[in-house]
């Protein structure tokens, strides 16, 4: 089966003021339909890592490839729009604007129809019943509790139905409840359409949710 | 936020405003001097070379009795029946080196000046809103004797006026003349019957009221006038018949002396007017008292044109009047005595049967000349053995706006027969021949002269006459050069000036940008994050300096709209709180002019936005500048 990612010995050099390496060497594949879980003390490089997969950031050496198509800076913002959905521990919304026009921000970028009544305006009502914020599709960001704000950037990500999603701690911001709610859903959600999970966490339990798990140590993935 | 933006915005909108009724205001100026200039001086001339002054056509005059050995003017030559003065066999003999006339194939005299005519007569038939005529210039002293009125009438005194002037021949077919000759008041026709009134105490006059005026008044039209006298003698024939007016019957002993009229007085007595006699409380009186009103009288009044004709002095004249006066409607006829015109206009004429008229410039109207004052133009002749001061009598038919010319206050538009009297007969040369006499053209539309100046060049050319003329553009009169040089030189200047603040005004964006990008650089981060590009992201930054800009235009321009619109007001405003005139009549005259200035829109909706998008760019290039990783992790 063909990988969603598939990451070969990426490698990522600090300059500050030394020479300092972050990551060595590292290679992963992601298939359709399979959670990883990327494990590790803080400062070890999980959120680098889960960046330079997310091509959010460059790594010093080294290929990734998504969907089928290699990343180089002149794809990146292609990727990130059409083949990777991002959930941060921030959730990282737009304050000034609602629930659903915050889901629909994705197809906004990719200069989509996204008006009322447009498919993906009807794809973004489903995705927020899904994620149970039917009723507060018109609400302001800021009226909002954070788990239901992670719940809002779940049904963002998966708008342009991407094939990849990284989740940088989606549940470090929410009480043990909560994490477990949004960790099912996004499980569940991921695995209903095909989808590639790469979680980044510190949480132990629920790494063991996902159908792997990495511990990033020393810059490597064991 | 908001607050930035909107202190950008309305600093563009001032700087705009400013720019635009500036530019708008100087191009109106510079388009009224313009006007004024081209109406007066005409915007396209054609004046002789040097070698007219030398040809045959030019020195023939001089040797032959048919021209009585003077030289003919342009407008004699061309309405003249004969092509060559000179009789062989009346005439002196022509020298032999004279250059010779030139001839058509068979054999004919060419004129040059009856075809350039007949040339600009072709023109106007292609071109009917063209009209020329010749004109020709002069000097003389001008002499003016200036009667004026001493207050609460206790005699008149006499004054002169000298000066040294230019004097250019009136052109009837000027199409614009009207416009620059200012309009006449009351005061004119009040001065023309004090100057009557004056000239008919003379004894030694032999026609108490000059005919010159007679004819002056004949042109006027009155419409309302004030009787002077307080109280007036009401005279009987404008009674109303059988109308009862109370009245106060105002005794002397026992008598009867006056009725009195007015509004402090008693009404204790009824007059009425029946079958010609005065009744008083239905009693008819053998003698007849004076009704005098007490009152400020104003009629409707209309000059009685037949009494013009047999007047010998000013109050044979008679005016229909037709009014009220203390509540007493009275209608008919009263002589010109003791009334004040407060209605009414002249169109004087330049030229009377009595003498000649010659309008002189506004200046002179501002230093207490008077139209109907009379004078001299004085000039040295040459005579048989020596040189004698000659004087041509002049009255003063009307004043003209000269613009802002130097020499426009000194310049005298004079009929062209008195103008070349004076050439003619005058041993002074004031201007060179070749400035001196030629044709005056004027078109509708100014900025097409040159291109008509060309036309006419070639029209020349073809007819090969143009080694005798030259033509001008308005752009090459050298009383006018160094103006229009001043004008662009403001323009350029102000249009750099107001560049200039427009670049201070639009860096003003570049803070404000700055501080939206760090403000929302978060939201920079997660729109990368999300998929925008970097050049999308420069684009909102870059575009909303633009809308800045953009919108800070608008409005600065629909301000200057506004108020270019009510700049009578604004000035009124501004005069107030100066405490004196803001822009001084000479040079701005009553209202200031102004002409949406095209070019100053496209500069300021070109340059503005161009300037905030480039305000926009340094922001937008630092926002570019983060990765979105950067964004976040420092978030």
């Amino acid at each position: 089966m063909n990988s969603i990612l598939s990451a070969k010995k990426i490698v990522k050099r600090y300059r500050n003021p030394s020479v300092f390496t972050i990551l060595k060497e590292i290679s992963l594949e992601v298939h359709p339909g399979e959670s990883v879980a990327i494990m590790g003390k803080s400062g070890e490089g999980k959120t680098t890592l889960l960046h330079i997969l997310g091509t959010l950031e460059a790594a010093t050496e080294g290929s990734i490839k998504i969907c089928g198509i290699n990343a180089s800076p002149e794809n990146f913002y292609t990727l990130r729009n059409q083949k990777i959905g991002f959930i941060f521990q921030e959730y990282y919304l737009l304050d000034d604007y609602t629930v659903v026009e915050n889901v629909l921000i994705p197809a906004k970028i990719g200069k989509q129809n996204v008006k009322p009544g447009s498919a993906l305006y009807h794809r973004a009502i489903e995705l927020l019943e899904e994620v149970g914020l039917s009723s507060k599709i018109d609400f302001p960001i800021q009226g909002l509790s954070g788990g239901e704000k992670q719940r809002v950037s779940i049904a963002r990500a998966l708008l342009n139905d991407p094939g990849l999603i990284l989740a940088d701690e989606p549940s470090g911001n929410l009480d043990q409840g909560n994490s477990k709610t949004i960790y099912n859903l996004l499980l569940e959600a991921t695995n209903k359409r095909g989808k590639a999970l790469v979680i980044v966490t510190h949480d132990h339990n629920l790494s063991l949710l996902c159908q792997k798990t990495y511990l990033l140590q020393e810059g490597q993935l064991i | 936020m908001m607050l930035i933006a909107l202190m950008s915005i309305c600093v563009i909108a001032l700087v705009v405003w400013l720019i635009i009724l500036f530019l708008s205001i100087t191009e109106g100026v510079e388009r009224n001097w313009l006007k004024k200039l081209t109406s007066l001086h005409a915007p396209i001339r054609i004046t002789p070379t040097e070698q007219y002054y030398s040809s045959y056509h030019y020195l023939a005059d001089a040797l032959s009795h048919r021209s009585h050995y003077v030289p003919r003017s342009l407008q004699e030559k061309v309405t003249s029946s004969f092509v060559d003065p000179h009789d062989p066999e009346k005439d002196e003999s022509i020298p032999s080196f004279w250059p010779k006339p030139e001839r058509n194939q068979d054999g004919t005299m060419r004129d040059p000046v009856k075809i350039v005519f007949e040339l600009l007569q072709g023109l106007k038939r292609k071109h009917p809103d063209l009209a020329f005529q010749d004109f020709e210039l002069s000097g003389a002293m001008l002499r003016l004797q200036l009667i004026r009125s001493l207050p609460k009438g206790e005699g008149t005194t006499r004054s002169f006026l000298t000066q040294a002037s230019y004097l250019a021949s009136f052109s009837e077919e000027n199409p614009y003349m009207k416009e620059l000759v200012m309009p006449s008041t009351p005061a004119d026709i009040n001065h023309l019957m004090f100057l009557s009134q004056v000239y008919q105490d003379l004894p030694v006059q032999e026609d108490p009221f000059p005919g010159m005026l007679k004819e002056l008044i004949s042109q006027g039209k009155i419409n309302k006038i004030k009787i002077t006298q307080r109280p007036w003698v009401l005279p009987f024939a404008l009674l109303p018949e059988n109308v009862e007016l109370p009245t106060e019957a105002v005794l002397k002993g026992k008598e009867i002396s006056h009725f009195s009229l007015g509004q402090n007085r008693k009404k204790d007595a009824v007059i009425k007017k029946w079958k010609n006699s005065l009744l008083c409380n239905s009693r008819e009186l053998t003698l007849q008292p004076p009704i005098l009103i007490e009152d400020e009288v104003i009629l409707n009044a209309e000059l009685v044109k037949e009494s013009l004709q047999n007047a010998r002095k000013t109050s044979d004249l008679r005016l229909r009047v037709q009014g009220e006066c203390s509540g007493i409607p009275i209608k008919g006829e009263i002589p010109w005595k003791q009334v004040e015109v407060l209605q009414g206009n002249l169109s004087v004429p330049l030229s009377t049967s009595q003498g000649h008229g010659v309008l002189l410039s506004k200046h002179f109207l501002d230093n207490g000349v008077r139209l109907g004052d009379q004078g001299f133009l004085v000039y040295l002749a040459t005579t048989a053995g020596s040189f004698q001061e000659q004087r041509l009598p002049i009255f003063v038919s009307g004043f003209y706006d000269p613009g802002i010319l130097t020499i426009g206050n000194k310049c005298i538009l004079a009929p062209t027969r008195l103008i070349h009297m004076i050439n003619t007969t005058s041993q002074v040369e004031h201007f060179s021949k070749t400035a001196s006499t030629g044709f005056l053209i004027w078109v509708k539309e100014i900025k097409k002269a040159k291109q008509l100046a060309e036309q006419i060049q070639l029209l020349l050319k073809q007819a090969r006459i143009d080694q005798y003329w030259n033509i001008s553009t308005y752009h090459d009169y050298d009383f006018a050069k160094g103006l229009f040089q001043q004008f662009q030189g403001d323009r350029y200047l102000f249009t750099l000036i107001g560049m200039m603040i427009l670049l201070v005004a639009c860096s003003n964006i570049i803070s404000l940008l700055v501080i939206l990008v760090n403000d929302k650089k978060k939201d920079i981060g997660i729109l990368q994050a999300l998929g925008a590009s970097r050049r999308s992201i420069a684009l909102i930054f870059g575009g909303a300096g633009v809308c800045l800009g953009v919108v800070g235009s608008l409005i600065g321009i629909t301000a200057a709209f506004i108020t270019l619109k009510n700049l009578p007001s604004v000035i009124y405003v501004l005069s107030l709180l100066q405490g004196h005139e803001v822009f001084g009549s000479t040079f701005f005259e009553t209202s200031l002019p102004y002409h949406i200035s095209i070019p100053s829109l496209i500069f300021i909706l070109t340059m503005t936005p161009l300037l905030s998008l480039l305000a926009g760019i340094i922001p937008a290039y630092r926002a570019c500048q983060w990765t979105p990783s950067q964004i976040l992790r420092s978030e």
